[in-house]
């Protein structure tokens, strides 16, 4: 942790010495104050995504921009070593110069770590509920909703259908085609017992409310439960998952 | 017993759970279990018809003994092939976790304990990662789950090796040498053995 305090101390002192070197100015300013919204963003994204038992929407614009920021610093990390080694003997390069570029480079490290904490995660999801998705995903599809609003990145489709069909192949190749024809689906509700894994929404959660609006939430039995802003508490996904799709709820 | 063997499959698939390597395939199991369900198959099968034969009769006490048995046999068939399933669901797991480990290659003592469908399914499931992964290039999607901390770390060797080129210039994998570089250049060393962060 301390470590992370210390880096963002450093950077901030880049950012208004930067200010006196005008050339660079400019671009460090506006890329910063966006990439630290981006930044606290993705963390959000990534802690609902990991504490969440469903899969939560992905977040198709967020990502898309994480990815080009984090393709942008790594080409300006490539030229600016070029740089670097091209001037290193005249001394135009000062000593500072390789720590910034450290720094951007560790910076890169962090969001990536995070970026693949939230693949992580929704992959693992869509592996345990396969079936589940698949089924959803049926109907979503058939209701045509836009990109933005899918539920699951194209590569993850492709991912979930073809992870589908090798598992599929798996079962049907080790016992499945030897069974009896009423035993062979997969998914077969019909004998009375139901095979599908889906996600247990029931799950105790904790969560932290961000709004400043207060949230009651209604627990059964006639009891509510009021969330106040910064208040910390455990509750059944379930309640909560409403608020939590709207960003008034984050998941701790 | 009915059911027998399926529960000798399950406490073996729950060995599994908790082992790091997969073991054995029990083939002999699963095929005597699908055998087991194919002759309760035929067991229904004869129910059935009995039933049809005696529908006629108004031996109603006769007919429900044979329901019950019927109802039971058809249970046993729907428990031993959810026994199949869970097994082989878990086997499918496992081997899913080893395409992540970045173990390549795969130990040939672990491949020897699939069966040929479960070799299959291994290669097919590398291809379908490899495939998802070159989507995102600039992230190592198979990199450590724990953050990061420092750019450059210290490793000693633990396996001789042969030389390693990066960014920084080579250096020889030799046992007990250590050395001070980049992260994300080792990490793969350091996840198949040969390295050992410090």
């Amino acid at each position: 942790m301390s470590n992370e305090f210390d880096i963002d101390d450093i950077l901030q002192e880049f950012d208004q010495r930067s200010k006196f070197a005008p050339k660079k100015s400019q671009k460090s300013a506006r890329s910063t104050s966006s990439s630290q919204t981006i930044y606290n963003e993705l963390t959000t994204a990534m802690l609902n995504e990991r504490m969440a038992p469903e899969l939560l929407p992905y977040k198709h614009e967020l990502l898309r921009n994480v990815l080009d920021q984090i393709s942008n610093q790594q080409q300006y990390l490539l030229d600016s070593h070029e740089y670097g080694d091209m001037n290193a003997q005249t001394g135009i390069v000062s000593g500072d110069f390789k720590l910034q570029l450290m720094i951007i480079e560790t910076d890169i490290e962090r969001i990536n770590y995070l970026v693949r904490l939230y693949l992580r995660a929704r992959l693992s999801k869509i592996s345990k509920f396969t079936i589940h998705y698949i089924k959803t995903t049926v109907d979503e599809s058939t209701e045509s909703l836009s990109e933005s609003k899918s539920l699951l990145s194209p590569e993850e489709t492709e991912y979930m259908t073809k992870h589908f069909k090798i598992l599929t192949d798996l079962y049907n190749n080790s016992f499945l085609k030897k069974m009896p024809d009423h035993l062979r689906l997969l998914d077969n509700e019909s004998s009375g017992e139901n095979m599908v894994v889906a996600p247990d929404v029931n799950e105790p959660v904790f969560i932290k409310c961000i709004t400043k609006d207060l949230i009651t939430v209604p627990l059964g039995d006639g009891d509510e439960l009021e969330l106040e802003e910064n208040g910390i508490y455990v509750v059944k996904y379930r309640l909560i998952q409403k608020y939590v799709s709207i960003g008034d709820v984050v998941l701790i | 017993m009915y059911g027998d063997l399926a529960n000798k499959l399950i406490l073996d698939a729950k060995r599994t759970a908790n082992l790091s390597e997969i073991p054995l395939y029990q083939a002999d199991l699963v095929k005597d279990i699908v055998k087991e369900v194919q002759d309760l198959k035929n067991d229904a099968d004869y129910l059935m018809e009995q039933q049809e034969l005696n529908g006629e009769d108004d031996d109603a006490e006769q007919s429900k003994i044979n329901q019950c048995q019927l109802f039971v046999t058809m249970l046993s068939m729907t428990r031993n092939k959810r026994c199949l399933l869970a097994y082989e669901n878990l086997r499918a797991n496992k081997i899913d976790e080893f395409c992540w480990l970045n173990l390549d290659p795969i130990t040939d003592s672990t491949l020897d304990n699939l069966s040929h469908a479960e070799q299959e399914y291994y290669k097919n499931y590398q291809d379908l990662l490899m495939d998802y992964k070159s989507k995102y290039a600039d992230i190592d999607l198979s990199g450590t789950l724990e953050p990061p901390t420092n750019i450059f770390i210290d490793v000693r060797v633990l396996r001789n090796g042969g030389e390693v080129q990066t960014e920084y210039g080579s250096f020889n994998l030799i046992k007990d040498s250590q050395f001070y570089v980049r992260k994300s250049d080792v990490e793969r060393l350091i996840q198949q053995g040969y390295l050992e962060e410090l």
